[in-house]
């Protein structure tokens, strides 16, 4: 009998080692880079002002934000970050916690696109990487964030501010293979007005809109002005430049960012509400009128353009210039 | 059943603030927010209202389920988004959580084994001396 059970093990472990010989040695991304380097890349790169702060136990996440962080213009260590970030019994950070934690110090999280390729692309833009890793296998896995800082194509390697060593050297492939088992997670912490390499404009003015959700309205004014330049045809970026010059009180700019929206969009209903609201806060009833009469006229199925009419009205109808 | 609780409760609080809304005059501008132009959709506020509170409140007991100070429970969730709260729901439990610092704590014999080949040729990198080029 111990001896079958010795034969059996033998046997799963030898089909085991045999599936991952013969699985091959190099992950696809890697393989692609290696064989042709995309155009625009470089065949190196490295970001030397990168703080790094070694792990204490369990505070890979901490210590990969504050490193970024850091590098973005925010002082701060993985202690002070711990309370935001940490969850004793999970001995670990989530995802959405290393996403949502840099909006409370104005800066964005953009998350970035499951792809090598763009990962390695914003290293050589200078915008330090936090990635997500999953260093065991699917069945035990050792979730790990560290900090991508540079790469050497000729020499198939990626550089990582990770646990206990700043620049950690590992060849690109393991790295592929580690990252791909955690879905490719990978993120940037960006001051205003800074853009992605590979930005999306949806994913990018997502991340703008939380931060104008959060009351950073200078902050993501800069970032909406950054964007409309990038992507000159989006309405989003327009509006969203318009509505933090509103929260701001910058009635005129507003009111212009709205009006060029509405020209530039004739059939954009949130343009001419919003244009309306910026006229009305203005006591200027009688374009406030026009534009909101266009928007019903796109749109009459919105109760919030309804509700602008009937607020315009209302001012229309106390104000003393209008009774006299 | 919990499910179905919870739908009525939503509705049934989306109702009333929407009551509420109609006696209370109108003073709040009335601007259609980035979010909606981004995502292209104008929501109903109030039962979005609604379902951010109660997801608000469910993220704050897991946090504190899983030993996050109450205090320190309240200031994350009031930092998050309400896509966030939506995301993390029920769910804080089984999301991955990255933490390690290199070691496999407490792993049979055999793990150990088959991480250390899994190392050696570049699948994994859980000990760092299986790499030359490691420091």
């Amino acid at each position: 009998m111990p001896i079958k059970t010795g034969h059996r093990t033998r046997l799963i472990a030898g089909v085991f080692l045999a599936c991952l010989l013969f699985s091959g040695c190099m992950p696809k991304q890697t393989a692609n880079l290696v064989q042709e380097k995309p155009v625009g890349m470089n065949s190196s790169a490295k970001i030397e002002s990168v703080p790094f702060f070694p792990q204490q136990d369990f505070q890979c996440g901490p210590a990969a934000l504050a490193m970024a962080l850091g590098h973005a213009g925010v002082a701060i260590s993985p202690e002070q970050l711990r309370p935001e970030l940490y969850i004793p019994n999970k001995r670990g950070s989530l995802q959405i916690e290393m996403l949502a934690t840099p909006r409370r110090y104005g800066m964005l999280a953009y998350k970035l696109a499951p792809s090598l390729n763009k990962l390695l692309l914003e290293i050589q833009s200078g915008h330090p990487v936090i990635v997500f890793q999953n260093l065991g296998l699917s069945l035990t896995p050792q979730w790990h964030y560290a900090v991508a800082t540079g790469f050497d194509l000729s020499h198939q390697t990626i550089t990582l501010h990770s646990g206990d060593s700043p620049d950690y050297v590992m060849p690109l492939s393991t790295f592929e293979n580690t990252w791909v088992r955690a879905d490719s997670w990978a993120m940037l912490v960006l001051p205003a007005g800074k853009l992605p390499a590979s930005a999306d404009e949806k994913v990018y003015l997502r991340a703008v809109s939380s931060l104008e959700k959060a009351d950073f309205h200078p902050l993501a004014l800069k970032s909406y002005v950054a964007a409309s330049k990038r992507w000159p045809d989006s309405l989003a970026a327009r509006m969203g430049l318009g509505n933090s010059q509103y929260a701001l009180g910058k009635l005129q700019q507003a009111q212009q960012t709205f009006l060029k929206a509405s020209r530039d969009y004739p059939d954009a209903a949130e343009a001419f509400n919003n244009l309306a609201q910026t006229y009305l806060d203005q006591q200027n009833y009688d374009r406030a009128l026009q534009a909101i009469q266009r928007a019903i006229e796109i749109d009459s199925s919105s109760a919030l353009y309804h509700q602008t009419w009937a607020e315009i009205e209302q001012q229309k109808n106390i104000s003393p210039q209008h009774h006299s | 059943m919990n499910r179905l609780f919870r739908k009525s409760f939503i509705t049934l609080l989306a109702l009333m603030i929407g009551i509420l809304n109609i006696q209370i005059p109108l003073a709040q501008a009335a601007m259609v927010t980035t979010d909606q132009v981004i995502e292209q959709q104008q929501a109903d506020n109030e039962r979005e209202k609604v379902i951010a509170f109660l997801n608000r409140a469910d993220v704050q007991q897991e946090l504190k389920q899983q030993g996050v100070s109450p205090d320190e429970a309240q200031a994350r969730v009031a930092h998050l988004n309400d896509q966030e709260l939506q995301m993390l729901a029920g769910r804080i439990d089984s999301l991955p959580a990255g933490g390690i610092i290199g070691e496999v704590i407490g792993a049979a014999v055999f793990i150990f084994v088959v991480l250390l080949i899994t190392d050696i040729l570049g699948f994994t990198d859980v000990f760092p001396f299986a790499h030359r080029h490691a420091h």
